[in-house]
C-alpha cells in the first residue's frame, strides 16, 4: 500500500511539476514537506465530515480566489448586464479598484464563501450540518432530519439548505438566495432563481473534496457543473480560526493605506 | 532542437515557480506578479489587521534617499498558521523583504517572504510550517 502510494505520489509529483503551481504540489498526498506529519491515509469515517477544513485550489492557472469552474456556461442577457458591470480583482476581467460588493463588508454569500483561503469548521448536531467560516464570522445551517425546502421564502445571503447522504457523498441542496451577492471572485452573477447542489466527499482522513452544481436559469443557459475542489483538514495549532469580520473602517484604512496607493491613486481623505 | 525541447521545461518550471502560493491567493491585478523584487530597510510600523496584515519600511534607494514601502500580506489567521505572531516584527528591526510590487511602480508590495535580523525566515505557506 504504502509503496503503491510513493509510486502515485512520484508520477503525480512528475505530471504536477510540468503543469500544476508549487502550492498545488505542496498538497498532494505524500507531498508534504519533511517534518510535516502526514496522516491523510489514516482511518476515518467517510460520513464524519466534522473538523476545520481550509481551501486549496488545484486547478491550474486559477488561483485560490476561484470560480465554480473557469469557464462559465453562455450567461443570459439579465446575467450579462450584471456581468458587464461588475470590476472584480480576480479572473479574467481583473482589474484595479473595483466594486466588488464585498469591499464595502456586504455578506460574501454562498457558494462564494466557499472560495475563500480562510478556513471554515464544520459540525454536525443530530438534525442539523453547520458550517462556521472564519471569514465574515459568517455561518451557515443544513438541515438533514428530513425536511424540504418551505414554500414562499424570503431570499437571503445564504439560502435554505437542506442535506443527505448519497452513499459517501453528502449532498446540501439550497435555494432561496437574493441576488445581490456575486457567484464567485470573478464577478460572475446569480439570481433569485438559484438553485445550488454541493457535493461533498471525505476522499481520506485529510481531504475533503466539493462539485458544486449552478442552475440558474434566469442567469445562465446551461446548467454549471463546477471542478472538483479540495478542502485540507487543519491540525494541531493550525486548528485556528481567528475572528474574521468585515470592518469598514479597517477596508477603509486598507484601501487608503495600501489599494489606492498601489495602483497610483491618491489618498481618501 | 535541443533548446527547443528545452524551453518549455524551463518555461512550466518557472510559472510552477512563480505561480506558487502568492499568484494563488494573490491574483490581484495590482501587482506584478512576474517579478518579485527584495528591498531592505527597517521597520517603522506593523500592523497585525484585518483585512491584511501591513509591514511599513524605510528603505534607501541607490541613490541614498529614503523610500518609503508599504508592503501587505494575508490575514492574521493565515499568518499564524503559517508560523507568524503579532510579535513577529517590531518597528526598528532592519528586515529583509521578497515581494511581488505593485504595477504602478507605486512603492507597494505583496509580500513574498520575510527575513528577520536574526535570519529566521517567515513565509506564506500554511503547508511548510510545523508551528
Amino acid at each position: 500500500m504504502r509503496k503503491r502510494i510513493l509510486t502515485m505520489a512520484c508520477v503525480a509529483g512528475f505530471a504536477g511539476f510540468l503543469v500544476l503551481p508549487a502550492a498545488t504540489l505542496a498538497q498532494m498526498p505524500g507531498q508534504q514537506p519533511a517534518g510535516a506529519k502526514d496522516n491523510a491515509s489514516a482511518p476515518f469515517i467517510p460520513h464524519d465530515l466534522s473538523g476545520m477544513w481550509e481551501f486549496f485550489n488545484n486547478i491550474p492557472g486559477q488561483g485560490i480566489y476561484a470560480t465554480p469552474s473557469k469557464d462559465h456556461p453562455p450567461m443570459t442577457p439579465w446575467a450579462k448586464a450584471k456581468y458587464d458591470e461588475a470590476k472584480p480583482g480576480y479572473g479574467p476581467k481583473a482589474q484595479a479598484g473595483g466594486n466588488d460588493p464585498i469591499l464595502k463588508c456586504d455578506p460574501t454569500g454562498i457558494p462564494r464563501l466557499l472560495f475563500f483561503p480562510q478556513p471554515f469548521e464544520i459540525f454536525v448536531s443530530p438534525e442539523r450540518v453547520f458550517m462556521f467560516f472564519e471569514r465574515d464570522h459568517a455561518w451557515r445551517q443544513i438541515w438533514t432530519d428530513g425536511r424540504g425546502h418551505p414554500k414562499d421564502l424570503e431570499p437571503t445571503w445564504m439560502g435554505d439548505s437542506i442535506g443527505k447522504w448519497d452513499g459517501d457523498t453528502f449532498v446540501v441542496d439550497t435555494v432561496g438566495f437574493n441576488d445581490k451577492s456575486w457567484l464567485d471572485f470573478y464577478g460572475d452573477p446569480h439570481s433569485e432563481d438559484l438553485h445550488l447542489i454541493e457535493r461533498y466527499r471525505r476522499v481520506d482522513h485529510d481531504n475533503l473534496t466539493l462539485q458544486l452544481v449552478v442552475e440558474d436559469p434566469k442567469a445562465y443557459t446551461a446548467t454549471w457543473t463546477g471542478d472538483t475542489k479540495t478542502y485540507r483538514l487543519l491540525k494541531g495549532k493550525k486548528a485556528y480560526m481567528e475572528e474574521l469580520f468585515c470592518i469598514p473602517e479597517e477596508e477603509d484604512a486598507f484601501t487608503n493605506r495600501i489599494r489606492m496607493p498601489a495602483v497610483g491613486q491618491k489618498l481618501n481623505q | 532542437m535541443k533548446k527547443r525541447r528545452v524551453t518549455p521545461l524551463i518555461v512550466a518550471a518557472a510559472i510552477w515557480m512563480i505561480g506558487g502560493t502568492v499568484w494563488a491567493h494573490h491574483g490581484n491585478a495590482a501587482y506584478d506578479d512576474k517579478n518579485p523584487i527584495t528591498i531592505k530597510g527597517n521597520v517603522t510600523e506593523f500592523a497585525w489587521t484585518n483585512p491584511h496584515v501591513q509591514i511599513y519600511l524605510d528603505v534607501k534607494d541607490d541613490k541614498g534617499s529614503v523610500v518609503h514601502w508599504s508592503v501587505e500580506t494575508y490575514s492574521p489567521g493565515k499568518l499564524v498558521r503559517a508560523g507568524w505572531s503579532k510579535d513577529s516584527v517590531k518597528a526598528g528591526d532592519a528586515v529583509s523583504i521578497n515581494l511581488i510590487p505593485a504595477k504602478s511602480g507605486a512603492p507597494v508590495g505583496f509580500l513574498h517572504k520575510l527575513v528577520l535580523p536574526d535570519g529566521k525566515e517567515l513565509g506564506l505557506s500554511e503547508l511548510d510550517s510545523n508551528n
